[in-house]
């Protein structure tokens, strides 16, 4: 038997080799780049805000004033219709304190936009994971076994797709943010992240896990998993090592897709004040916060809208990447 | 590898695998019933290789599923080494899968995508850790790998490498050298050179044919090829829909068949000579397994059937030493 052309000891795994190809994906990198620049600014929002904003995104400074231009001027000015009835926040100085203006408590919005960020971010990112996590674990479950468990788990998840995704996301977050959540003797606090990132992970279950199941009852049918049967390889390990692997591609490629629509989905939850807690922020919050500013100072509200868009723009431009990277059709695995 | 003459000597007195009054019924919408394997008996000797041949969709496959317990049989008896395997629950099962192993028609399904071919070759060693109550080590299990590569012929850098990386014929032989992994009594060959290449068919028949001799093993050798079989059957059975119309040695029933069915088929591989008189081929197709002909079921494109063919279903009969039809008027006049 000739052995293969290429001599190397190891040839590249498909994760290796995956990569490879993302790697030459340019609008894979760029929204990876995207992506990168925005998480990274948001963890320096402490930064800013101590160092080069000087603020307290958190504390509202109503009559606070500034220096711009070398003369003091009032965070809170009087608005420029005829009669100067209420006060409007000031809007972009452009200069590292007040860089996008303030909100109606005086606060900086560049600097609580940093630091929605985070928890914009980090809700979505850990929602998207856990519902990956659940979602396999149910698809699996559903699709490897089969019969009476697929019956139930698929019904469970019909009745859960019944509801629309954001009213059920809705009710959820009405129920615990009014009392917090008690689960035994875990007292989960009403402001906890964890509950917008339980919900949201939890109503996208049956969008993610049905294409696992799918894909599952497909390769339970493969001809390998009959040769691990054949073998004697136990029912558990051959969902380890047989199974797992090749589900592994669509739970990846779902995964940034997962997010922005996590995203979207804590947004939107925030912005009806039943997902972050003021005084937290998050870029759902301050969009809320700009909504009585909508006509003097806009930029309160495209700020964050602005920041969404971007981040779901990269995330999906980044799926698609992963699904071309990843080959989940497999059409080139035959010679 | 030569074939080693000197270790081939085992006892032809027990069979290895006895099928006894097999039944594996699928039952269809509609209150349909398939009867996919309809009522077949036979038994396998020790080192003896029962070539199955059959028309597509005859059952042959299905049967080889059954013989291993990779199907569930509707009725009758399996029976390995003696012991009653028909209702064993897998765990009783898997020490036992040792000795008895499958090697599938699609060389590149049967291996899973994602694993290095070591890493497959070494699952069934691990799952069947233990060898006369001592753990199997890690060297040891590296030393079983090339000892494996070794018989199949493959350079042992292959062991490394993922299974689109190979020729179907060379990943037939990682699917043969799994089978061999454990060291098995009998090996059920399942189409394993039907999706090769006519060239590359021959080296796999060899090498199937070689390791029997070197190692005294078992084959059940599932084709439609008669070719094939011929090569390398000791013993041949011949399936029409379901059951075995003509079985016994493959001298007796391929070249002196006896049953119009077996004529038919080695009357209509091509022959190489000029001036070969051209033999009628079979009218009609092969009737549905769902609505099979009632008495005999082939009396329908047989040319001998006679008016008792169409309600009298022939048993299997032996019609000479070594030899046995499942035919009304068998064919004796034949060559």
């Amino acid at each position: 038997m000739t052995q293969p052309s290429d001599t190397r000891p190891f040839s590249a795994g498909p994760w290796t080799s995956a990569l490879r190809s993302l790697l030459r994906n340019h609008s894979a990198l760029a929204s990876v780049a995207v992506l990168a620049f925005i998480i990274l600014a948001s963890l320096c929002a402490p930064f800013y805000a101590h160092h080069i904003a000087h603020t307290n995104p958190f504390l509202s400074d109503v009559a606070g004033t500034i220096m711009l231009n070398g003369q003091e001027t009032d965070i809170m000015q009087p608005n420029d219709n005829p009669l100067h009835l209420g006060l409007s926040p000031i809007g972009p100085t452009w200069q590292a304190t007040y860089f996008l203006g303030a909100d109606s408590q005086g606060r900086d919005i560049m600097a609580r936009l940093l630091y929605g960020g985070r928890n914009s971010l980090l809700i979505s990112f850990s929602a998207a994971v856990l519902c990956l996590i659940m979602s396999g674990i149910v698809g699996i479950t559903a699709g490897f076994f089969g019969g009476i468990t697929d019956i139930i788990l698929c019904r469970l998840m019909d009745i859960m797709w019944a509801v629309p995704v954001y009213l059920f996301a809705i009710s959820l977050s009405i129920v615990t943010i009014t009392s917090g959540l008690q689960i035994g003797p875990f007292v989960i606090e009403a402001d906890n992240l964890l509950i917008p990132i339980v919900i949201i992970a939890l109503v996208y279950v049956p969008y993610a896990a049905r294409p696992v199941r799918g894909r599952v009852i497909a390769l339970r049918q493969a001809e390998f998993v009959t040769a691990a049967k054949c073998l004697g390889v136990p029912r558990w390990r051959i969902i380890l090592h047989d199974i797992l692997p090749n589900v592994s591609t669509t739970l990846v490629v779902m995964g940034p897709l997962l997010m922005a629509m996590a995203l979207l989905a804590e947004s939107a939850l925030s912005f009806l004040s039943i997902g972050v807690q003021a005084p937290a922020a998050s870029w759902g919050t301050i969009i809320l916060d700009g909504e009585g500013l909508i006509y003097t100072r806009p930029m309160v509200a495209i700020a964050p809208g602005m920041a969404i868009v971007a981040v779901v723009l990269a995330l999906n431009i980044l799926g698609d990447g992963l699904r071309d990277a990843l080959d989940v059709r497999d059409t080139s695995r035959r010679e | 590898m030569p074939p080693n003459s000197t270790s081939l000597q085992t006892t032809r007195d027990e069979p290895v695998l006895t099928v006894k009054d097999v039944y594996k019924t699928y039952t269809l919408n509609k209150g349909q019933t398939l009867k996919a394997v309809d009522g077949i008996s036979f038994s396998v000797m020790s080192g003896e290789v029962l070539g199955l041949v059959g028309e597509s969709g005859c059952g042959k496959s299905t049967l080889g599923r059954c013989l291993l317990r990779l199907h569930d049989v509707t009725s009758g008896q399996i029976i390995f080494e003696g012991q009653d395997i028909t209702h064993l629950p897998e765990r009783t099962l898997r020490p036992l899968r040792q000795r008895m192993q499958m090697v599938f028609q699609d060389s590149y399904a049967s291996l899973n995508p994602r694993r290095r071919i070591g890493d497959l070759l070494a699952e069934p060693l691990k799952v069947h850790g233990t060898v006369n109550g001592e753990r199997r080590s890690a060297s040891a299990i590296t030393q079983r790998l090339a000892e494996l590569m070794e018989l199949v012929s493959l350079p042992r850098a292959a062991l490394a490498r993922y299974p689109h990386e190979f020729s179907g014929g060379q990943r037939q032989r990682i699917n043969i050298a799994r089978a061999l992994a454990l060291s098995p009594r009998l090996i059920v060959a399942d189409e394993p050179v039907s999706a090769l290449d006519v060239s590359v068919q021959a080296q796999i028949v060899n090498l199937f044919a070689d390791l029997q001799k070197q190692l005294g093993l078992t084959y059940v050798f599932i084709a439609h090829d008669l070719a094939v079989v011929r090569q390398i059957s000791t013993r041949v059975a011949v399936m029409y829909l379901g059951a075995i119309v003509e079985l016994g040695e493959t001298d007796n029933v391929l070249h002196h068949s006896v049953h119009p069915y077996t004529i038919a088929l080695t009357q209509a591989v091509p022959r190489p000579v000029v001036g070969t008189p051209q033999h009628a081929p079979l009218r009609g197709e092969i009737p549905s397994p769902v609505h099979k002909p009632s008495g005999c079921r082939f009396h329908t494109r047989c040319p001998a059937a006679q008016a008792r063919c169409a309600h009298d279903a022939p048993q299997l009969r032996p019609i000479a030493p070594n030899h046995e039809v499942a035919c009304h008027y068998p064919v004796l006049s034949h060559n």
